[in-house]
């Protein structure tokens, strides 16, 4: 209970901020809020050294437990680790935020609020079992997610780059929803751990690629692979400590968490693996490649984090192989997943440092984007230092952690060679594009240090006079440029503690526990090794690329705006308006014919082929009375009436005709011998006939008013339809009456109506007695219509204009 | 709408009233030959469009001086209570009751709750009609 | 005591007070008290008998002493008294806020009569276990609601209201004819009976035709492809507490009346009639989510929405297993609750700005924190977010989908709630993000008195959500009752009361 509690306490105390906001102007509002993160982050460090050993933390809260809803918290290596970050980057954010957000300007009360939220939404999705308790808390990301990039709500760039964020990576979420039902499905649990122990049963199940496609699509949208990475550039809209919270360091890397959770199921089947490498390895390179395209410094660092996130992305991929090979290449894969795991740390550290430059840079000088920088290493010497720990360990260079994570990166790429899958030249590929994804990462990590901190300045474009930041707001960045470094320098602290735990978890088929791994991290491997050639050959191209940037930075301009996947989306979401507007036009046209047009086509349609191709239709003539005289000539009349009321422009005709109608059915109730009937039915035309005409004395003449107006001429669809409904109602009627099956219930009302009714007139003694309760609401409709005509004739708000016309109607 | 019909308004004046005693006829017999509430309120229904149309709306007002809504009203509220008499006994709603009895005069006579119920019917049939041709005469 | 009339209560109740409501046609106290006291007591009954089916199962009355099948039965099981207890709820609501927002004139020309008709008629035709029965109660809430449609008399609503009784005219005569088909097949009227003997015959095809029939005249109520096209432009008519009854109550019937025949009376060719009703209900959310995004005008937003879930409901009905059953009753009472909520909503948000068409608005969060964050909460509760009132009937609903085998037909669905959540959350961004713009706004006061109700019903559909655990049981015997159809059969013909 205390795990659970530890989740939603960042939501419990938000409950309180808007309180210490109002309440306690003078003091920054971030300083309450510092408490959550600080606390939870000693609270989990404690778990460390069980963890390590193997002791996961279990805990239970319930939900819905009639749904088999329940929070089950188990906290292993992997959770642990996330845990870490989220409250350990998360400590540091606010730190940093306290500085950067003015408490008098801004709406601080909100902006904590959500910050809050997010906190607790992202400890559930990482230390959560039960899938649905993940769906709950990954929606919750997004929609924390939205808020806080829309803080100011007032801008439209902001407004609509949070829908843009929610639409995509909702959307994801219900895909993985979807996954996880169908998980549910095959496996009849929600937890993730029963799950993996029953994989055995499931992997041949048609449906388990269905899953897997649809966990992916979660997973892909989460951590803006491509395609679906454009969210998170506009995400940039938002204040740059969530930037660097949610969109680097945590959020982002929910998608990696999901990967790496699920690899234990998910890597028995080839469409899994494949998908996540070469999806994350297209991923790293088209990131990177537009990186360098950037003019905005939040921009660059978006980009880069996508294709960063694409690096992690293929290296859980390969992981995953390890779960379809044997021998010595399980060792090879298993190393990728020890090497995502130790650069998605790494990652946290040097771009979170990165993006709370980028801050820095915004609030002194007023301006992010590059072309107006330059020369500020003078102006902001603390501050060019720690971006250029950030840089350069982004860049892959010593001596600093992002270096030995790449070279990781490099032998695991290198690995798929000589493991005997590649069958598929493919394979070959991979390297390949690691390499050059890995040139263009160089070059964007030198242009975003030198733009902005070397070269000449140009002051008088800048909207600010820049000068160093205040000391707080350095302190985060200047910890986390501090583990850079010193990561570099004990890589295997990190490894043993944070990394291996993690990797045990993932890679649970081959390793029992953390102490079973026996990787070691180290930066130099001796000469031979082709993943220091490879970054060699990386720095070199790197450099060259980047002294002539200029000339070809202007390729980027060449393509086609119409094509990019930004235009696609706002071409969709534009189109979700327009097109569905003009689509909705063309049939929702306001006329009752239309809609009675289509509604009577649907219904002929689905009459008429269900009675056909069901073998419905049967016709008998068994007990029919023989078909009289002037039963002919009385539905000859009927028919004929029928017709006049159409045809006719004379109201007088019209009324007359349909009393014609009426009195012709009464007759036929004669005929079948129905006295009840036929009087009623006498009675109630008479006095409609005579309503009519008298309401009529106050209507204006019909022909006068609209003949020629409306178009009656013939049309032939309508004819079409209004013979195949008379059609089916028909044939149904006949076949309904050919294939009876029972006797009637009206038998019991001849036996009983006078032993038991005390009456001697079936028809009224149904009307007062077995079915009164009809007659008790039919009348109850007759009320009720009189007050409708009361209300219609005396209530009119509007001042009457000419009436409403035919035409309106039509 | 004003008629001066001499013909036609003189007969009105007799046929009015067979029209309603015939209606009352109807309805008490319905309950063992053809008739009952719904026809015999009808029957008096097109005695009173009759009347409308023989002479006009201020006459059938005169005749017959009711809130109509409320004669409505009343006409639903008896139905329902005589269906909701079995509440109080706590049989099936709408559970008749009838027995036989011997009246002076009458002779052999029934009472019967459905009769109660057929009131009602006959109230709202009545009440309608007049509300219908209140608000189309009352609104020239 | 056992009190056998429980069931009759909840449809005489309000019928008794609307019609006394007739005799005090001036008063504007009465009306406003009465009606509120009707819709109030009308609760207050259905809530009884909602606890006694929860305590004793299926609670049946035949009318008139008569036995089953030959008097009317009244039925109230699980799924018939949740939809009248709700729906008597969200009547009282939406009375609590027509006081202050319909107007006098309006108030006095009939409205709380003829809604509490309106109540008798649905509460009606959710108890009624007789299929004729089930017409005469269509045509009494279908009055009323014509009455309801025109009242106020301006000219959008004479056009749209001749409209509404064109077509519910056609159903009517359509449903009169489709009860005479499947009488003159089986002889009887009782659905209780109608399962037994439909159960006795077996698969033929006259009968599945008979199903679709019905499928087609419930349909033109609960608003499916391709009947529905009536409803946005009859919906958008009547004043917005008319609308919001009808959103959340109306089409439901339908649904409602769909999902009694499809479960208890048609299920001896599930192959032919269920797989109809799933092919309709996927296109139902299709050409619903083509209106929903097709418009910037808040109220057409919303009413393409009832045309969504309308789709997901049946979509669960046609899945045909007890989960997703259980999830499309689940998720019903959800869509008439955050329904009513959405309309009283935007309600406000028409009455703030004096205009319907999102362009016009903007930047109204500053001045109207709650109804802003109530109203993006309803939104997140629509499309089904945890922890809110949508959650458990979709998981239910796509759960059984999938269990059913309709891998695609599920991802339809859930996509379905992607343009929920977009339809809705433009009006959110829209209207109260962005730069602000200036409405002649009225007095605060009218704005506070209208929001209670809207908030009392915003906390009402949370806990739905939220405190659904609480609710479970009775979802679950929901469920029961409907894939077993003996349960209610016996109910009926067994045992003699």
């Amino acid at each position: 209970m205390l795990l659970f509690m530890a989740i939603v306490l960042p939501i419990l105390l938000a409950i309180f901020i808007p309180l210490a906001y109002r309440s306690m102007k003078s003091i920054h509002t971030g300083w309450f809020v510092l408490l959550a993160p600080v606390l939870l982050f000693l609270f989990y460090l404690r778990f460390l050294s069980p963890v390590q050993q193997g002791e996961a933390q279990l805990a239970r809260a319930s939900w819905v437990p009639s749904l088999d809803f329940y929070f089950d918290i188990y906290i292993d290596g992997l959770s642990l680790l996330f845990s870490l970050l989220i409250t350990g980057i998360g400590s540091l954010v606010v730190l940093y935020s306290i500085f950067y957000l003015d408490k008098t300007k801004e709406n601080l009360g909100n902006f904590y609020v959500y910050l809050l939220m997010f906190m607790s939404a992202m400890l559930g999705v990482v230390q959560f079992d039960h899938t649905l308790a993940l769906y709950f808390f990954w929606e919750l990301t997004s929609i924390s997610s939205f808020l806080l990039i829309a803080y100011w709500y007032k801008r439209d760039a902001s407004r609509f780059g949070a829908l843009k964020s929610m639409m995509i990576t909702v959307s994801g979420g219900l895909m993985m929803l979807v996954g996880f039902l169908t998980l549910y499905v095959l496996t009849g649990t929600y937890s993730i751990r029963e799950t993996i122990a029953q994989v055995d049963t499931i992997v041949d199940q048609p449906l388990f690629t269905v899953a897997v496609v649809l966990v992916l699509l979660g997973a892909f949208t989460k951590s803006a692979q491509f395609p679906f990475y454009i969210w998170l550039p506009d995400a940039m809209e938002a204040p740059t400590p969530v930037s660097a919270y949610l969109h680097s360091a945590t959020m982002v890397k929910a998608g990696l968490y999901l990967v790496a959770r699920f690899t234990p199921v998910f890597a028995y089947s080839e469409v899994w693996v494949w998908l996540v490498t070469g999806i994350g390895l297209l991923t790293l390179f088209w990131g990177s490649l537009f990186a360098v395209k950037q003019t905005d410094l939040k921009g660059i660092l978006a980009f880069s984090t996508v294709s960063q996130l694409g690096l992690i992305m293929s290296l859980l991929g390969l992981g995953g192989f390890a779960y379809l090979v044997t021998g010595d290449a399980v060792e090879t894969f298993t190393f990728a997943t020890f090497a995502a795991i130790f650069h998605l740390f790494n990652h946290a550290t040097f771009k979170g440092s990165l993006f709370m430059v980028a801050g820095i840079v915004d609030h002194e000088t007023g301006t992010r984007d590059i072309r107006k920088l330059g020369g500020l290493m003078s102006l902001m010497p603390v501050t060019f230092t720690i971006a250029m720990i950030g840089s350069l360990s982004m860049a892959g260079l010593p001596p600093f952690n992002g270096f030995l994570s790449k070279e990781m990166f490099l032998d695991a790429v290198l690995g798929l060679l000589h493991a005997d899958i590649s069958t598929m030249t493919v394979a070959y590929l991979v390297p390949i594009v690691a390499w050059v994804a890995s040139v263009f990462t160089f070059i964007y990590s030198i242009y975003f240090l030198w733009y902005t901190f070397m070269g000449s300045r140009k002051e008088e474009q800048l909207p600010k006079v820049p000068h160093e930041a205040p000391i707080g707001m350095l302190i985060s960045p200047a910890i986390l440029g501090s583990l850079v470094i010193l990561v570099f320098f004990i890589p295997n602290v990190v490894g043993d503690w944070l990394v291996k735990p993690a990797t045990a978890a993932i890679q649970s088929s081959s390793f029992a526990s953390a102490a079973d791994i026996e990787f070691y991290i180290k930066a130099w491997h001796g000469w031979t090794s082709p993943a220091l050639w490879m970054t060699v050959g990386v720095v070199v191209v790197g450099f060259l690329l980047y002294k002539m940037l200029p000339k070809w930075q202007s390729i980027y301009s060449k393509w086609p705006e119409r094509f990019t996947l930004n235009r696609g989306y706002d071409t969709l979401m534009d189109g979700s308006l327009n097109w569905n507007r003009a689509l909705s036009d063309r049939f929702m046209t306001g006329s009752i014919r239309d809609y009675l047009v289509y509604m009577f086509a649907g219904m002929a349609i689905l009459g008429i082929t269900t009675l056909f191709t069901q073998g419905g239709f049967a016709i008998s003539t068994e007990g029919l009375a023989p078909i009289r005289l002037f039963e002919i000539v009385l539905t000859i009349i009927l028919v004929g009436s029928v017709m006049a009321i159409l045809i006719t422009w004379s109201r007088l005709t019209a009324v007359i005709a349909l009393g014609g109608v009426g009195y012709t059915v009464a007759l036929f109730y004669v005929i079948f011998k129905a006295p009840d009937l036929a009087l009623t039915q006498l009675v109630i035309e008479t006095i409609s006939v005579a309503l009519f005409l008298t309401a009529f004395y106050h209507l204006p003449k019909l022909d006068k008013h609209y003949k020629g107006k409306e178009d009656t001429s013939f049309r032939l669809g309508n004819f079409l339809i209004s013979i195949a409904v008379g059609l089916t109602v028909t044939l149904i009627g006949i076949s309904a009456y050919a294939q009876r099956q029972m006797t009637s219930i009206s038998e019991y009302y001849k036996e009983t109506v006078y032993t038991e009714a005390g009456g001697g007139n079936i028809v009224n003694v149904i009307l007062v007695d077995y079915r009164g309760f009809d007659t008790l609401f039919e009348i109850g409709v007759l009320m009720i219509a009189s007050i409708g005509i009361i209300s219609m004739i005396t209530l009119r708000l509007q001042k009457k204009k000419k009436g409403v016309t035919v035409d309106e109607i039509e | 709408m004003k008629s001066n019909d001499l013909i036609l308004q003189t007969s009105t004046r007799v046929v009015f009233f067979i029209i309603f005693l015939f209606s009352i006829h109807i309805f008490f017999a319905g309950h063992y030959t053809p008739g009952g509430g719904f026809v015999g309120g009808l029957l008096m229904a097109s005695a009173i469009v009759l009347l409308l149309l023989a002479y006009d709306f201020k006459t059938v007002k005169e005749v017959l001086p009711f809130n109509y809504l409320g004669m409505t009203a009343i006409g639903m509220l008896i139905a329902l209570t005589t269906a909701a008499g079995s509440l109080v006994f706590n049989v099936p709603f709408f559970t008749h009751w009838y027995d036989y009895f011997d009246f002076p005069l009458l002779g052999k006579t029934s009472i019967h709750t459905a009769m109660f119920f057929d009131i009602g019917v006959y109230l709202v049939v009545v009440g309608i009609t007049l509300t219908i041709i209140e608000m189309i005469g009352g609104d020239s | 005591m056992k009190l056998i009339n429980l069931v009759v209560l909840p449809i005489i109740v309000p019928l008794f007070i609307g019609t006394v409501l007739l005799l005090f046609r001036k008063s504007l106290l009465a009306q406003r008290a009465l009606g509120l006291f009707g819709a109030a007591a009308t609760l207050v009954v259905s809530l009884f008998l909602l606890a006694k089916v929860a305590e004793d199962g299926i609670q049946v009355v035949t009318l008139g002493s008569w036995a089953a099948p030959y008097g009317i039965s009244l039925v109230s099981d699980m799924l018939s008294i949740l939809l009248v207890a709700t729906a008597s709820l969200l009547t009282l609501l939406v009375l609590w806020y027509s006081v202050y927002s319909l107007g006098e004139k309006r108030e006095l020309s009939f409205f709380y009569p003829a809604t509490l008709f309106m109540l008798t008629g649905i509460n009606g035709a959710f108890t009624t276990g007789d299929i004729f029965n089930l017409f005469v109660f269509f045509e009494v809430f279908l009055m009323a609601s014509y009455v309801l449609i025109a009242l106020g008399g301006e000219r959008i609503q004479l056009r749209e209201s001749m409209k509404y009784i064109i077509v519910n005219v056609v159903a009517a005569a359509l449903f009169v004819i489709t009860i005479g088909y499947l009488y003159s097949i089986t002889g009887t009227l009782n659905m209780a009976d109608l399962a037994v003997k439909l159960g006795d015959i077996g698969s033929m095809g006259v009968i599945s035709t008979v199903a679709i029939m019905f499928l087609v005249v419930f349909g033109i109520k609960a608003g499916i492809f391709p009947l529905y096209f009536w409803l946005p432009g009859s919906y958008y008519a009547p004043p917005l507490p008319v609308l919001a009854l009808f959103g959340a109550l109306l089409t439901k019937v339908g649904i409602y009346s769909i999902t009694r025949v499809y479960t208890l009376i048609f299920t001896t060719d599930v192959a032919f009639t269920h797989d109809m009703l799933m092919m309709l209900a996927i296109a139902t959310i299709l050409f619903g989510s083509i209106g929903a995004l097709a418009y910037m005008d808040v109220k057409k937003i919303i009413i393409y929405n009832i045309v969504i879930a309308v789709g997901v409901i049946l979509f669960g009905v046609a899945a045909f297993n007890e989960v997703a059953v259980t999830g499309s009753v689940l998720y019903l009472i959800h869509d008439m609750l955050v329904k009513a909520l959405l309309f009283l909503m935007i309600g406000v948000l028409i009455f703030i700005t004096g205009k319907t068409n999102l362009r016009e608005m903007g930047g109204l969060i500053r001045h109207y924190p709650v109804l802003g964050w109530t109203y993006l909460v309803a939104v997140f509760a629509l499309a089904g977010i945890p922890p809110l009132s949508g959650f458990a009937g979709k998981i239910l609903i796509l759960q059984g989908g999938l269990e059913g085998g309709f891998v695609w037909q599920s991802i339809v669905v859930a996509l379905s709630t992607m343009v929920v959540l977009l339809s809705a959350i433009r009006i959110f961004i829209y209207a109260f993000w962005g730069a602000e713009k200036s409405f002649n706004s009225p007095p605060k006061a009218k704005y506070v008195n209208r929001m209670i109700p809207v908030v009392i019903l915003f906390v009402i559909t949370m806990g739905y959500g939220v405190f659904i655990e609480f609710l479970m049981p009775l979802f679950q015997a929901t469920g029961t009752q409907l894939m077993d159809s003996s349960l209610y059969i016996d109910a009926v013909l067994g045992g003699e009361k």
